[in-house]
């Protein structure tokens, strides 16, 4: 009995040195993938920068989704003062304000939940230099229309950082509405100097209710994205 | 001598049998309610796949509640255990004990699949644009390194992969050296984070990151999340020259380079290394499955005047060659495919708010586990006998009651 105790100790012993031994040591990899070229998603695409390869910039590595031909339109009444540009990847909607355009609002949807509401709210206060907040305060948050039902309504001031790494702007403010639900979320953000942005609270109120859904001539009516019901997706989209 | 005759009989006992029971069922109610805390995959993980103990820290009824439990797998094991030694090595062997032995073998083989199944089966999802096919599943929580070498053009025709079993096991304040026929320099990856998130050194929140500065980004170390799928991980990398000199290059990896939906591509680092050209990436893991599936079109129905789904089903092409024509297959909610060893489930579709102009994509469950069909066959083999039990039981009462009467 003590000689096979000594020896049970022993081989433990034994095979927790040569364990400790090997996880120190450099380890040699040989799993390969394989890139099937005919499947294009499997390309990885060489990043011009860490911006881009953070996806903290709007440039999209492939090219936009084709429209369906005749399917519904977001629209909007265009306040008074403000310019459309150009849609991106992320931004469905996507207008500028200001005398050099250094006030911005747009439109994001996500899929996937897009995070949840309190993670996406600390992402927006981390933009702003803010720490983050506790979920009940929020949840707490005013809450005001979009595509007809409520969104929590969010009025953060500091310094905005962005996302795209440059210097931080001093004196700014961030109007935004929030939409989520188990499936995906909506997301309209104003941001630019604070005294413009205080100048131009009553056109964003207006804008966010203007927002619709143009079913036009569509062949079937797409969920609108007021009340997104799906299950959770579990392909996650960030902006 | 003694004592292994009465740890025999004590392991070999109903009451010992009783007493996992038991156990398995506290453990099975308290770590069902600790997920409403610890999410789905915290509480199977913490409870139900632990072979130590686990601690019940939650307030299921607003009352905090503290207390140890065992592990689940442990509790499986001495299950295993008893049904051994109790149900088949100690019981008197006769001939009307069959059925009771056929019962018994059939539950230790669910048990040994349910082992096989957490030890083996894969999880992954696909998720596929109508026009577009793959033939590779990613995990919803697991991550490798990918490092390629570029040609001219920055094209890469394979990867060296550094898989999740090596990366888990670095942890936030470890660091580990990977080397590589393919590779003329070795990588150390350092610090790896389950959730973070790379900063710009401009934001003023990147003043609570750790770590060194890369280009104008540190990495934030976040909670990790709950919900696997909420996390992306970040680590450091350093690409050592093979003699062992200075990092040829820093990098900062983020799971945020990965593909961020079905239609877009995972995003590399370059660097140079000896005037070629190579990248590197961290990205969800994936694996290859059996078949090519092409995603021929997707169908998607709500119930009238509302936004919630009534139906989704995919139509699918799932080929073993790509320049076979394929076969044709409908996959809806409940009705998987089943080929070459893989479950393929209708999971979800996406963006879950399609706007103007948008196409929708399906998203599949892939279920690759080598032990999918034994609880089927577990199942028969329980059901023969207690069938066969119940057909024994019945043949001598009646048997005894014929002669009851003719004595009488």
């Amino acid at each position: 009995m003590k000689n096979f105790l000594k020896t049970s100790i022993l081989a433990t012993a034994s095979v927790l040195v040569l364990c400790n031994c090997q996880e120190s040591g450099p380890i040699e990899v040989t799993e390969v993938r394989e890139i099937n070229p005919a499947v294009k998603l499997e390309i990885p695409v060489l990043a011009k920068s860490d911006t881009e390869r953070f996806r903290m910039s709007e440039k999209k590595p492939q090219a936009q989704r084709p429209a369906t031909p005749g399917a519904p339109r977001l629209i909007w009444d265009l306040p008074e003062g403000w310019k459309e540009v150009e849609t991106t990847q992320m931004r469905d909607a996507n207008l500028r304000f200001g005398e050099n355009d250094e006030g911005e609002c747009y439109l994001t949807k996500l899929s996937g939940g897009g995070g949840g509401l309190v993670a996406n709210v600390n992402r927006w206060r981390g933009q702003m230099g803010l720490p983050d907040a506790k979920p009940e305060e929020i949840n707490a948050l005013p809450k005001k229309p979009l595509f007809g039902t409520d969104a929590t309504y969010i009025d953060l001031e500091g310094d905005f950082g962005g996302m795209g790494g440059g210097e931080a702007k001093k004196d700014y403010k961030m109007l935004g509405l929030v939409l989520t639900a188990q499936g995906g979320a909506v997301f309209v953000k104003m941001t630019g100097p604070k005294t413009l942005v205080d100048a131009n609270t009553a056109k964003f109120d207006a804008f966010c209710q203007s927002l619709n859904v143009d079913f036009g001539a569509a062949p079937e009516a797409p969920a609108a994205p007021a009340a997104p019901s799906a299950p959770e997706s579990k392909a996650n989209k960030s902006e | 001598m003694a004592i292994l005759k009465g740890i025999y009989k004590f392991f070999s006992s109903f009451l010992f049998a009783a007493i996992i029971l038991i156990l398995l069922t506290i453990v099975t109610l308290f770590g069902t309610l600790a997920q409403k805390e610890m999410g789905l995959h915290g509480g199977v993980k913490e409870f139900f796949h632990s072979y130590g103990y686990s601690v019940f820290d939650a307030s299921p009824f607003g009352i905090p509640i503290k207390f140890p439990l065992p592990g689940g797998m442990t509790l499986m094991f001495l299950l295993f255990i008893s049904m051994t030694l109790g149900g088949v090595v100690h019981v008197k062997k006769r001939v009307r004990g069959i059925p009771n032995l056929i019962i018994h073998c059939g539950m230790l083989f669910l048990l040994v699949s349910g082992y096989i199944t957490h030890n083996m089966k894969r999880d992954g999802y696909v998720a596929l644009y109508p026009g577009t096919s793959t033939n590779r599943a990613q995990s919803y929580k697991d991550w490798q390194i990918e490092v390629f070498e570029l040609g001219e053009n920055d094209e890469a025709k394979q990867a060296t992969v550094i898989p999740w079993e090596n990366l888990r096991p670095i942890g936030d304040e470890g660091s580990q050296v990977f080397t590589s026929k393919a590779w003329p320099f070795s990588v150390q990856v350092e610090n790896f984070y389950r959730n973070a998130r790379p900063i710009p050194t401009s934001a003023p929140i990147s003043a609570e990151a750790t770590g060194p500065e890369i280009n104008g980004f540190k990495l934030l170390r976040r909670e990790t999340d709950k919900e696997v799928a909420a996390n992306f991980p970040g680590c450091f990398a350093k690409i050592i020259p093979a003699d062992g000199s200075d990092a040829a290059a820093e990098l900062i990896l983020s799971g945020t380079s990965d593909r961020i939906s079905p239609d877009d591509a995972a995003m590399l680092a370059g660097f140079e290394f000896e005037g070629k050209k190579w990248g590197i990436q961290l990205v969800k893991r994936s694996w290859e499955i059996a078949f090519n599936i092409e995603l021929e079109k997707f169908i998607f129905e709500k119930h009238p005047g509302t936004t919630k789904a009534k139906n989704f089903e995919s139509r699918i092409i799932w080929r073993e060659d790509l320049e076979d024509e394929g076969k044709k297959v409908a996959v809806r909610m409940n009705d998987p495919m089943r080929q070459s060893g893989f479950v393929v489930f209708q999971e979800s579709y996406g963006p879950p708010n399609p706007g103007p102009g948008e196409q929708m994509y399906s998203q599949f469950a892939v279920s690759d586990d080598p032990a999918d069909y034994f609880p089927l066959i577990a199942l028969i083999i329980i059901t023969i006998g207690l069938v066969a039990h119940f057909v024994w039981r019945l043949a001598e009462y009646i048997s005894k009651s014929s002669a009851k009467r003719r004595a009488a």
